[in-house]
């Protein structure tokens, strides 16, 4: 999947031979496949290590989280991934006690690690020791505590009992602060999601998001299902990022067995994409201008993403692309015709998408509204580890498809479009950059089409191995992890990129300049994050 | 601005979408819609109830598709040997009743 196959041996220990004698010692053992270094450290040495390189360089949190391995070595496992500017990948393994379920925190180190710690703890009670915030974050307010789903001895079809307990939200206190509660059922029908704001006035003080009313125990219930049936349920973990999911989950299968599938498949899976970072894009566009109070603007994005919808709907026979992935390649071929009716739809897209970012980016009324609102600042966004275009609107450099490429985004030419600002305005120019790069991209693809099947068979995927995949999904970077077992998986980790970006709603909602009650709207629709994505 | 907005864009493009139901649904070419089963070709393998990843479909003498389960995703018609699966272009499946929908073949 990755680069290092050609790596040659000289590079081979790169990153164990940048680390001091101290941090060296550490190390119980380490192992490098294709690249990617995998280290097993002890537990007691795991936050002084962790705080030892991340010192050293630029490293971003992917993961982390833990899988119970008690049968076959007595442990629990934590895996910490991080990944490195030059495509590769640090994992860091340790084993945690069974009779002694905890560990250091990191978050104290790496900020980013906040929800992780939080939910290893909710699925398998392995206490992280000195985490800021020890509230539950995915599990519902009533599940019973010492019940943890994710553990092996928790079949995936127990059903327990509520038990109320109420949720303690942070609270602002003083004269003329208020709360205002907002969700988890909203206005628009939208996926369910609390939203506290504490206010003084207008302005808001504080916003504390509180997620999970639609957990489905999709990691469990992926332990249950073969492979091939396994690509339906990643289809379905969030509606509209469905294919980057499924690609995502293939891929990891795909690495598993270690199998190279088709050129023309690699090819056609990144088209379909692009179609769907497409009509993302169109939509998330459509939703700005929407709250901006810019109507016709809206209804003219609006039907943009529509006739993408109906162009993936011509493609594939469903709208959302579903059911066109499958395991070692793509399900369907597309034809000379398919693909001239794909590049002259998207030319005319772009002639439409030029007239509205020309009236937008001139208008007094959307550039009041959209800039300097919602303010994140790069170094939240790099504490924080935000992905995608909100992380991308920040002035991090930071995109799947150019640093760790797959499918087939080796082989052609793209922008990664950087703002600044971290405002709304940002993020709506990044957005409209992408669309401008993805068509581009898609134009490059059906001029290079290479021949060829679309799919080869994988009968043999060996068990106790990690398959790993990280895709670019149009919210962001989108990781699966397999460790596998018989004929399914053993454990089936996914980070959606919305896990990492909802708190920087909460960041943007305070602001930098003091954003107020509705400024909310705009800065939730410039980021548009998945609450079905979040709520595995 | 918003007048050349107006004449190169909102009209010119007109309505994209379809006045369903008063007028029938362009359907693609590609439609996914209702298994059928061709009963004369089906030696009953029981090869689709396995591969359909939600279980909807149950063989014994005779074969049943829940349409409440299915997720039009095409794998029994890939698995099927006899060529008896095939998904139809049929999609105005709405019913009043769970049990209306499943289908006996």
């Amino acid at each position: 999947m990755l680069q290092g196959a050609m790596d040659g041996p000289s590079e081979r220990n790169e990153f164990i031979d940048t680390l001091t004698a101290g941090l060296k010692q550490m190390i119980l053992s380490s192992e490098i496949e294709r690249g990617n270094c995998t280290i097993s450290v002890k537990l007691e040495n795991l936050s002084d290590f962790i705080a030892g390189i991340v010192k050293l360089g630029d490293l971003d949190l992917v993961s982390i989280h833990a899988s119970d391995e008690r049968q076959a070595r007595e442990v629990f496992r934590l895996y910490t991934i991080f990944s490195m500017p030059a495509s590769k990948f640090i994992t860091i393994v340790t084993d945690v006690d069974p009779a002694k379920p905890s560990f250091k925190s990191l978050t104290p180190i790496v900020y980013a690690a906040n929800w992780y710690e939080r939910e290893i703890k909710d699925m398998f009670g392995i206490i992280p020791e000195g985490h800021p915030d020890p509230r539950s974050l995915v599990l519902w307010d009533s599940w019973p505590e010492g019940t943890y789903p994710l553990r092996k001895d928790f079949t995936w079809n127990t059903k327990v009992s509520p038990v109320q307990t109420p949720y303690p939200f942070r609270r602002v206190d003083g004269e003329g602060v208020f709360e205002i509660p907002v969700g988890p059922v909203h206005a628009g029908i939208i996926e369910p999601g609390h939203f506290r704001f504490s206010v003084a006035g207008e302005p808001i003080i504080n916003l504390e998001i509180r997620l999970g009313y639609v957990h489905k125990g999709i990691e469990k219930l992926s332990e249950q299902m073969s492979y091939n049936k396994g690509v339906s349920l990643a289809e379905c973990i969030s509606g509209d990022n469905g294919f980057a999911h499924a690609i995502a989950y293939c891929q990891a299968i795909e690495d598993i067995a270690d199998v190279d599938i088709p050129a023309r498949a690699r090819y056609i899976r990144t088209i379909l994409l692009e179609c769907e970072r497409l009509y993302n894009l169109f939509r998330d566009v459509a939703g700005i201008n929407l709250v901006t109070g810019f109507n016709p603007g809206a209804q003219y994005a609006y039907s943009m993403q529509e006739e993408m919808m109906q162009l993936n709907d011509f493609l594939t026979g469903s709208r959302f692309l579903r059911g066109d992935a499958r395991v070692g390649g793509v399900i369907r071929d597309f034809g000379k015709d398919d693909l001239l009716k794909i590049k002259e739809k998207l030319d005319k897209f772009k002639e439409d998408l030029d007239i509205l970012v020309d009236m937008d980016t001139r208008m007094p009324s959307f550039l009041d509204r959209t800039k300097t609102t919602g303010v994140i600042t790069k170094k939240i966004a790099k504490d924080l580890d935000f992905v995608g275009p909100v992380a991308r609107a920040s002035g991090i450099d930071r995109d799947v498809r150019r640093d760790h490429p797959y499918a087939a985004y080796r082989d052609v030419h793209f922008d990664v479009i950087i703002k600044q600002d971290g405002d709304v305005h940002s993020r709506y120019l990044v957005k409209v950059g992408e669309i401008y790069q993805s068509m581009n991209i898609v134009a490059q693809l059906i001029e290079k089409m290479p021949d060829g099947p679309i799919s080869i068979s994988i009968d043999n995927v060996p068990e106790g191995k990690i398959g790993f995949s990280l895709v670019e999904a149009p919210r962001g970077e989108l990781m699966h992890w397999i460790l596998s077992g018989k004929d399914k998986p053993f454990r089936h980790k996914i980070r959606d990129p919305s896990f990492n970006n909802w708190l920087a709603i909460e960041q943007a909602a305070i602001g930098f300049v003091g954003n107020i009650v509705p400024d909310f709207p705009l800065i939730n629709k410039s980021m548009n994050l998945s609450y079905s994505g979040n709520d595995l | 601005m918003m007048f050349k907005m107006l004449k190169n864009g909102v009209l010119k493009k007109g309505i994209i979408t379809t006045r369903y139901p008063k007028v029938a649904i362009e359907q693609s070419l590609r439609c996914k819609g209702m298994p059928f089963v061709d009963m004369t070709k089906c030696t009953k393998c029981e090869d689709c109830a396995t591969a359909c990843p939600v279980n909807a479909i149950t063989v014994t003498d005779t074969v049943v598709v829940d349409l409440g389960l299915c997720i039009f995703c095409g794998a029994c018609e890939r698995v099927c040997a006899q060529d008896a699966m095939k998904l139809s272009r049929e999609i105005e499946l709405a019913s009043k009743n769970r049990e209306d929908l499943k289908v006996k073949y």
